[in-house]
């Protein structure tokens, strides 16, 4: 084989997981080739979904803030506007984020090739160029980072006309009068309060009683408040049993409580599928689970010693975030580098909804099963300066503290900005301080951060309280 | 192969290329001077739109509006009738046809055709304005299978394929309309240089008057020369490619296929051989719609 097309490392895929991954090994002096089927290095899923759904997002806070105002401009959303008109940004935010990753790419020496990947056996990959030509190249490692897409469950008739995707929904014209979103995942959370927030209807659509189960249920509550203020409904623990186009101008929902529910569009975020198809996976027999995503260990070897996976084709926790790590530990483990030592029981999570939500460490209810009688101190932004004054006083943020009132266990925020405010939290985890750091401690003021100290002072409180309760004999 | 969206109908040559350029001098001062005379989106077409996007639009309503002209009704039925939706049942109301269609397809059809014969009667041109039509509908029916196949939505890049060339029937009336002016006779070949010269403009111009979306007006400007689109460059690929698709329809050759399998637009909007495959695939049933309309 030509030497040209052998590597230390081959990356399929480049998405946050893949692109990692590649720096990681050159940045360790291996030769490294990035392999994606797309035509922008860094994943279809960035350029066609997580991007232009959060510029969406930010054109509905601007109303947000345009309305928080109305007394000074008299603002209204034109019945007939635009979707595109609305993501005025997107356009030069895909060129900056194109350009940033390729000379990222550039500057590590990571040699991107443009084609689709299957694996011939567990050292060498096929790749086939656009233009139909196909090409092999070798690796002593390869990494594997194809993400994931949209799942179509066979019963609902996705068009991506009427009934869309995460995918299509936002190549919409358009926006629509109504909406009905099924699902209670990520996805559908965050395009619900937006389109609602736009001044759609939304029905949002689940089989779970509440939307986002593995967050804390009072963040959850105060989303589905803000939700339902701004129009928006909610049918929790509903079985679907139709859902048609009348064929002309309405998608009918049937749920088996009998409830029919009509909208212009609907979309379907039930979950994803790990891109797996034309991998090759059986041509050297890696396992996957039933679900179809890539067994792997906590060094996210699969079980060909060579061969690693991350990210979203692994299955959760399906993080941006989370599957650099995976990808920057991966190839640390293939280079014999050893285990990272990160902590991955610390790992934040980010809901880009209306309002946003994050969450780190133990919840309320895991640590309370964890260790009995646990203190939450909470601080609600509507007493909190900075949030008074920037209009953004729902949510709250909780700290989840031992019962010696010392050891802080989880971090739990709703509000404006809740992504960023967790990591002071994280960081506090990860460096095992106790909750006293955020009250003995000087934080600007006025900020969002202050809302640490109010919780912390809540929680020192309630210590102070329950000492000084009789103990009852 | 240049972008230029003239795959088969290359530009002709004309010998009397003062009369060309008499006629594209009047043209661009008409443009220049925003004295072009742009037809109004005529009462039936406009209402099809406005009655397909309404969330309470009913059957009933949509057939009445169509039974107002019966060339219209007639091309609907006979649409619905075709096998390429299945038809194997007769049917005879428009209500039915909405019901097999769905009253969005309905009204796609109905927005083409009513635009086609209310906007566009053009005597002595009959034959070229029917072709444009032909070519326009199997683009925009190109538009959606495109569209489809990369898992964007299809509302929009079938307007703009049905749309991207309406610049052309434009230009061919007014210059019909100078002839008298410029005591010139137009002939067919300097038509179509003319139209290809303009047409993209005044396409634009034209559906931007007729407050129809962004998207529409940049792909109709902008598709013949996608690399410069400031914005929906993927969208104004794809009407380049359905549009040169749409050249396939009828009796084209295997060499011409070929050209275009290797054209690189494909490959912008990643766009693999299996992919362009599906789309050549689709050739045969979307011919047999534009022969079901008959236009």
């Amino acid at each position: 084989m030509d030497n040209a097309n052998n590597y230390d490392i081959i990356v399929i895929g480049s998405g946050p997981g893949g692109q990692q991954a590649a720096v990681e090994g050159t940045k360790s002096g291996k030769r490294v080739a990035l392999i994606e089927r797309a035509r922008n290095v860094g994943g279809e899923c960035v350029f066609h979904g997580t991007i232009p759904s959060k510029t969406l997002r930010e054109a509905a806070l601007n109303l947000t803030n345009l309305r928080s105002v109305s007394n000074i401009f008299q603002y209204e959303l034109r019945s007939d506007v635009e979707i595109h008109s609305l993501m005025g940004r997107l356009d030069e935010v895909l060129a900056l984020q194109k350009t940033s990753i390729e000379e990222e790419m550039r500057r590590n020496d990571v040699n991107l090739i443009h084609g689709k990947a299957s694996l011939v056996d567990q050292n060498q990959v096929r790749v086939q160029h656009i233009d139909g030509s196909s090409s092999i190249l070798s690796a002593k490692n390869i990494v594997i980072a194809t993400g994931s897409r949209p799942r179509r469950p066979p019963e609902i008739p996705v068009d991506h006309e009427h009934i869309l995707d995460s995918d299509s929904i936002l190549s919409l014209i358009y926006l629509p009068q109504s909406l009905t979103v099924l699902g209670g995942g990520v996805i559908s959370s965050e395009y619900a309060s937006i389109f609602a927030l736009l001044g759609v209807k939304v029905t949002m659509i689940d089989r779970a009683p509440r939307p986002l189960m593995f967050m804390d249920p009072e963040l959850v509550n105060s989303y589905l408040e803000h939700f339902k203020q701004n129009g928006g409904e909610h049918y929790g623990s509903a079985e679907i049993t139709s859902v048609t186009w009348d064929g002309v101008s309405q998608v009918v929902t049937k749920l088996a409580s009998g409830d029919v529910i009509s909208s212009d569009k609907l979309l379907v975020a039930l979950g994803r599928l790990a891109n797996v198809e034309g991998l090759g996976l059986e041509t050297v027999g890696i396992e996957q689970t039933k679900r179809g995503h890539i067994v792997v260990d906590d060094q996210y070897q699969t079980n060909i010693p060579n061969i690693y996976a991350v990210g979203d084709v692994v299955g959760r926790p399906s993080l941006a975030a989370s599957a650099m790590e995976q990808g920057r530990r991966a190839v640390c483990h293939a280079l014999g580098m050893g285990d990272t030592g990160v902590d991955f029981s610390y790992l934040p999570i980010g809901i880009y909804a209306i309002p946003e939500m994050a969450s780190v460490g133990l919840s309320e209810e895991e640590a309370r099963e964890k260790f009995g009688d646990i203190y939450v101190g909470k601080a609600n932004f509507a007493d909190i300066a900075r949030a008074q004054i920037s209009g953004a006083t729902t949510g709250l943020l909780k700290l989840v503290v031992a019962p010696d009132g010392q050891q802080l266990l989880g971090v739990h925020i709703v509000s404006q900005g809740a992504a960023d405010l967790i990591h002071a939290g994280e960081l506090a985890l990860l460096n095992g301080n106790k909750v006293s750091i955020f009250q003995e401690n000087v934080l600007n003021f006025p900020t969002m951060s202050q809302a640490y100290r109010v919780a912390a002072l809540d929680v020192f409180h309630q210590v102070m309280n329950r000492t000084a309760e009789p103990v009852l004999t | 192969m240049s972008n230029t969206g003239l795959l088969i109908d290359d530009s002709p040559t004309s010998d009397n290329s003062e009369t060309l350029d008499v006629f594209c001098a009047a043209l661009a001062n008409l443009i220049d001077r925003k004295e072009l005379a742009l037809p109004v989106l005529p009462e039936v077409p406009s209402k099809v739109l406005t009655m397909t996007t309404n969330p309470d639009m009913n059957i009933a309503e949509l057939s009445n509006l169509i039974h107002q002209d019966q060339a219209l009704a007639s091309h609907v039925l006979r649409v619905s009738n075709s096998a390429s939706y299945g038809g194997t049942r007769q049917i005879a109301s428009l209500t039915q046809a909405i019901t097999r269609l769905g009253g969005r397809l309905v009204g796609d059809i109905a927005f083409g055709i009513s635009l086609q014969s209310d906007v566009f009667q053009i005597k002595g041109f009959e034959k070229m304005v029917r072709q444009l039509w032909r070519h326009a509908f199997a683009a925009g029916l190109f538009g959606k299978e495109i569209a489809r196949l990369r898992r964007r939505n299809i509302e929009g890049q079938y307007l703009c394929g049905l749309l991207h060339t309406i610049g052309k029937p434009v230009i061919l009336q007014a210059c019909i309309g100078l002839q008298e002016e410029l005591g010139r006779t137009l002939d067919k070949d300097t038509a179509t240089i003319l139209m290809n010269n303009f047409h993209n403009s005044v396409g634009s111009i034209l559906t931007f008057s007729w407050g129809l979306p962004d998207l529409v007006s940049k792909t109709c400007l902008y598709y013949t020369n996608y690399e410069e689109a400031p914005t929906f460059k993927d969208e104004t690929i794809a009407t380049y490619l359905a549009s040169q698709l749409a050249l396939l329809i009828g009796d084209s050759l295997e060499k011409e296929q070929e050209v275009l399998r290797s054209d690189p637009a494909f490959h912008l909007l990643n766009l693999y051989p299996e992919d362009v495959q599906l789309l050549f695939d689709k050739l045969d049933s979307i011919s047999e719609i534009i022969a079901a309309m008959a236009i």
